[in-house]
């Protein structure tokens, strides 16, 4: 099943359609493998880095092959212009750690990438943005759909933190020991309401 | 998913404009948060350094081919082998001990990256780093040490 | 595909309060309570597998406690 997002052009800010799909296929997979990957590297290439971004080494074939059989995983993959753009996948067996609804079910996303090329330090014009949204905002809806209310979760990477907690207004929880000390993001009700209704 | 109409996307997309979104535990991930070392741990840290040299010399590799293979920085690997006091990312150790053959958890253990230390590997770690010395070609010495430390690493976890 | 179907649940009493109590607690439907037990023992049920523990610690004090699952 998909669903039908829109994404804005950085070099024009025309809007272009995208459709969000309910679940990362071999096609996908695919695509990753021969798109992402070339681009990442390349783009590690001409920075004289052996690295390149911080999730150039994901696997994300593992990581959709082994959630794919659990009822708790979801995936969820966005496609424009026949290509790739993002993915995403979540947990939602995981609980809420904020005092004001621990222990409630929320959705946790597991992993969130965006395409290299609409990644800002690649200085492309052709970039789209508002990939982040329409993941945080496929993550609420899945929240509700599931009767967690709204509720969300994810460790952010270190430089995309300013973007969940004053873009998206999640409430910072601070660096997690059991996850490499990445810090945690927790999104209320009340939070998801307010992203939702765009305010 | 409920339909949402283009203005709600228009304007998310300004309100997010160029910002990095990535969520999740990437393998290559540095923390700005740096955890103290355990107070014992720069020995066995000596250790680790001159092992991964070592090993990767025994192969005729250079640290960008060791980053490689591993799929970690290659500044990661220097690190390693040159500064006992840095902190290594336990998914770096994780990919190295994955790249030598040996157990994850011995190769952390030496890395000081984790509580429970085994009193016995301790003792092989400073013995090793005391015999091995980082020349360009391994000495017969230092073959037979690294990999006397190899089976040191690699005894049952029994213990 | 996510097409939906209907299963009907004969419970017990204690076994429903047991229900009732955990969507309050939870803040979920009772078919939510069951869906989500479903999901967690699909989970734990393929981690613990013959030689696996599953454990809880304490976060203050470190102590682990088996939580022994049949």
């Amino acid at each position: 099943m998909s669903a039908k997002v829109y994404l804005k052009r950085a070099k024009d800010g025309e809007l272009v359609q995208a459709t969000l799909c309910d679940q990362i296929t071999q096609n996908h997979l695919d695509q990753w493998e021969t798109t992402w990957i070339p681009e990442m590297k390349a783009f590690a290439k001409q920075r004289s880095s052996a690295s390149g971004p911080e999730d150039a080494h994901w696997d994300w074939r593992g990581k959709v092959g082994k959630g794919a059989t659990f009822l708790s995983h979801c995936s969820f993959a966005l496609e424009s212009n026949g290509n790739l753009q993002g993915m995403m996948m979540a947990n939602t067996v995981v609980s809420a750690r904020l005092p004001e609804q621990f222990g409630k079910p929320l959705v946790y996303i597991e992993y969130l990438a965006t395409a290299p090329w609409n990644r800002p330090e690649t200085s492309n014009p052709s970039r789209l943005r508002g990939i982040g949204s329409a993941f945080v905002l496929t993550a609420i809806e899945l929240s509700i759909d599931e009767g967690f209310k709204g509720r969300v979760g994810l460790h952010s990477l270190s430089e995309a933190e300013d973007f969940y907690e004053v873009k998206c207004g999640m409430t910072r929880l601070g660096p997690d020991g059991a996850h490499q000390d990445l810090t945690y993001f927790e999104l209320t009700e009340t939070q998801a309401e307010s992203f939702r209704r765009n305010i | 998913m409920k339909e949402y109409p283009k203005e709600w996307f228009a304007r998310r997309a300004d309100i997010e404009g160029d910002a990095e979104v990535g969520a999740g535990i990437p393998p290559t991930h540095r923390s700005t948060y740096t955890r103290p070392p355990p107070p014992d741990a720069i020995d066995t840290r000596i250790a680790l350094g001159q092992f991964v040299e070592l090993w990767r010399r025994n192969k005729g590799w250079n640290p960008e081919r060791l980053a490689n293979e591993a799929g970690i920085d290659t500044s990661e690997i220097l690190e390693i082998e040159q500064d006992p006091h840095c902190s290594p990312e336990p998914s770096a150790i994780f990919k190295l001990a994955h790249v030598f053959g040996v157990p994850p958890r011995r190769l952390l253990e030496i890395a000081g990256l984790v509580n429970d230390r085994t009193p016995l590997l301790r003792e092989s770690a400073i013995r090793f780093a005391a015999t091995s010395k980082p020349i360009s070609s391994l000495s017969e010495e230092e073959r037979e040490a690294l990999e006397a430390f190899v089976a040191a690493l690699s005894a049952s976890t029994k213990s | 595909m996510k097409t939906k179907r209907t299963m009907t649940l004969n419970l017990t009493q204690r076994e429903m309060d047991v229900v009732q109590e955990l969507a309050v607690k939870k803040d979920l439907s009772k078919t939510g309570v069951m869906k989500l037990a479903l999901r967690l023992l699909q989970n734990i049920d393929a981690r613990v597998q013959p030689g696996k523990k599953l454990f809880v610690e304490d976060d203050e004090t470190k102590e682990k406690s088996e939580l022994v699952i049949l």
